[in-house]
C-alpha cells in the first residue's frame, strides 16, 4: 500500500463531521466564535449575522470534505472570504457607544479614544485580505501561528510573515493619517 | 538609521508577542534605553497593539447573543463628527437669516404712492385717479406710479429715478424706453 492510499484510507476512517452531526452546545459556542469573527471583519451585526449563516449554508450543502479537527478553521475561513467579499455593508457600530465606562476618563478623552480606534479600523480595513484577517486572527482574536496557518491555510512562517507586513502597514498608515491631520492644524 | 537598530526593530513583533530569550530581550531593552527613534517606534507598535486589542473586545460584546445597540440619543450625543454638523448647518441658517433680514429692510412693503397733485409736466392724463389696489415693493431711491389698465387684473407701476424739468416734452409713459425727445 503506497503511503497517498495510506493516507487517503485514514482519512476516509475519521469521522467527518457536518452541522448535523455536532452536537447543540457546540454548534451554538462555533456560532459565537463566527460571529465574533465576522463583526471583527464587518463591523455590523445584522451584516455578520447573514454572513456566518451563509456559512452554514454553504457547510450544509457539502462543501470541501473536512474532518474534524479542520471543521472549525475551514469554517473560521469561509467566514473570512465571506466578509472579504461582502460588497454591500450596513453602517459599522458606533465603537464610543461600546466603549467600557473608565471612572478617571473625562468625555473628551473617551471621545478622542474613540475617534483614534476609528482611525485604526478604517486602517486595518485597508489592508488586503491575508493580512488583514491574519492581524485580526492574532491581535483581535489573540490566536496563535498555528492556527492562523490552519485558517489561511498557508505554512507557520507565511502566516508571521503575513501578521508583521499587516502591522507594519497600519503602523504606516497611521504614522500618514497622523501626519497629515498635524499639517491641516498648521495651515 | 544604525545597524543595530535595523536588528531590533527585526525583533519588534517578537518582543511584541514576549517570545524573546532572556539575553535578546536584555539586548533589545537595553538598546531601547538608548535609542530614543527605536524607543519611540515601538511604543508607537505597543498603542497600536493595544488598540486593536480593545477593538477585538468591543467586537467581543457586540457579538455576545443579546446584545443590543445603545439608545439613539446616547450615540448622538456621543458621535463628535454629528456635534460639527449640527453646529455648521445652525451657523449657516444664522447666517441666511441674517442676510434675508438685511435685504428686506432695505425693501419697505408700502403701497405705490397716489400723487394728489400730478405734476404739470404733462403726466397728468397718464396719472392714476384712484386709491392704489395692490402693494408692491419700492427701493427707497424710486418713485413709483400706478397707471391706468385696461385690464383691472393688470397693474402698471412705473419707477422713476429722478423728477424731469417742466419743459421735457417727452411722454415717457407711452415711451418705456425712455428716448430722448426728436
Amino acid at each position: 500500500m503506497t503511503q497517498s492510499s495510506r493516507l487517503a484510507e485514514h482519512a476516509r476512517s475519521r469521522p467527518r463531521v457536518s452541522p448535523a452531526s455536532r452536537s447543540d452546545a457546540d454548534v451554538s459556542a462555533l456560532r459565537v466564535r463566527l460571529m465574533a469573527l465576522a463583526i471583527k471583519l464587518v463591523w455590523n451585526r445584522d451584516d455578520a449575522e447573514e454572513l456566518v449563516q451563509e456559512a452554514f449554508k454553504i457547510a450544509a450543502a457539502g462543501g470541501p470534505a473536512v474532518v474534524e479537527a479542520r471543521y472549525e478553521p475551514w469554517m473560521l475561513r469561509t467566514v473570512g472570504n465571506l466578509c472579504m467579499n461582502l460588497r454591500r455593508r450596513r453602517k459599522p457600530e458606533p465603537i464610543a457607544s461600546w466603549l467600557e465606562l473608565d471612572a478617571n476618563e473625562s468625555p473628551g478623552d473617551r471621545l478622542e479614544r474613540a475617534e483614534r480606534l476609528e482611525g485604526v479600523r478604517q486602517a486595518l480595513e485597508q489592508l488586503p485580505d491575508q493580512q488583514r484577517l491574519a492581524v485580526v486572527l492574532r491581535m483581535m482574536e489573540r490566536a496563535d501561528y498555528s492556527r492562523i496557518a490552519d485558517v489561511l491555510n498557508v505554512s507557520e512562517s507565511a502566516a508571521r510573515t503575513h501578521v508583521h507586513l499587516g502591522r507594519k502597514r497600519l503602523m504606516e498608515a497611521l504614522s500618514d493619517a497622523a501626519g497629515s491631520e498635524k499639517r491641516g492644524d498648521v495651515s | 538609521m544604525r545597524d543595530c537598530c535595523n536588528e531590533i526593530r527585526l525583533l519588534f513583533d517578537d518582543r511584541l508577542d514576549d517570545v524573546l530569550d532572556a539575553s535578546s530581550k536584555e539586548r533589545f531593552e537595553d538598546h531601547l534605553l538608548e535609542c530614543t527613534s527605536c524607543c519611540e517606534a515601538f511604543d508607537r507598535l505597543r498603542e497600536l497593539s493595544d488598540d486593536l486589542a480593545t477593538l477585538g473586545d468591543v467586537a467581543d460584546r457586540i457579538a455576545e447573543p443579546g446584545a443590543v445597540s445603545p439608545p439613539v440619543a446616547r450615540r448622538w450625543f456621543m458621535n463628535p463628527g454629528r456635534w460639527r454638523r449640527g453646529v455648521a448647518a445652525a451657523a449657516i441658517v444664522v447666517i441666511g437669516l441674517s442676510l434675508t433680514l438685511s435685504e428686506m429692510r432695505r425693501y419697505e412693503m408700502t403701497p405705490a404712492p397716489v400723487p394728489t397733485n400730478p405734476p404739470s409736466s404733462g403726466f397728468a392724463e397718464k396719472t392714476p385717479t384712484g386709491e392704489p389696489s395692490f402693494s408692491i415693493a419700492t427701493p427707497k431711491d424710486k418713485l413709483a406710479v400706478q397707471c391706468e389698465s385696461s385690464n383691472p387684473r393688470i397693474h402698471i407701476v412705473w419707477l422713476y429715478d429722478e423728477v424731469r424739468p417742466a419743459d421735457d416734452s417727452s411722454d415717457r409713459l407711452t415711451d418705456p424706453d425712455n428716448h430722448p425727445p426728436a
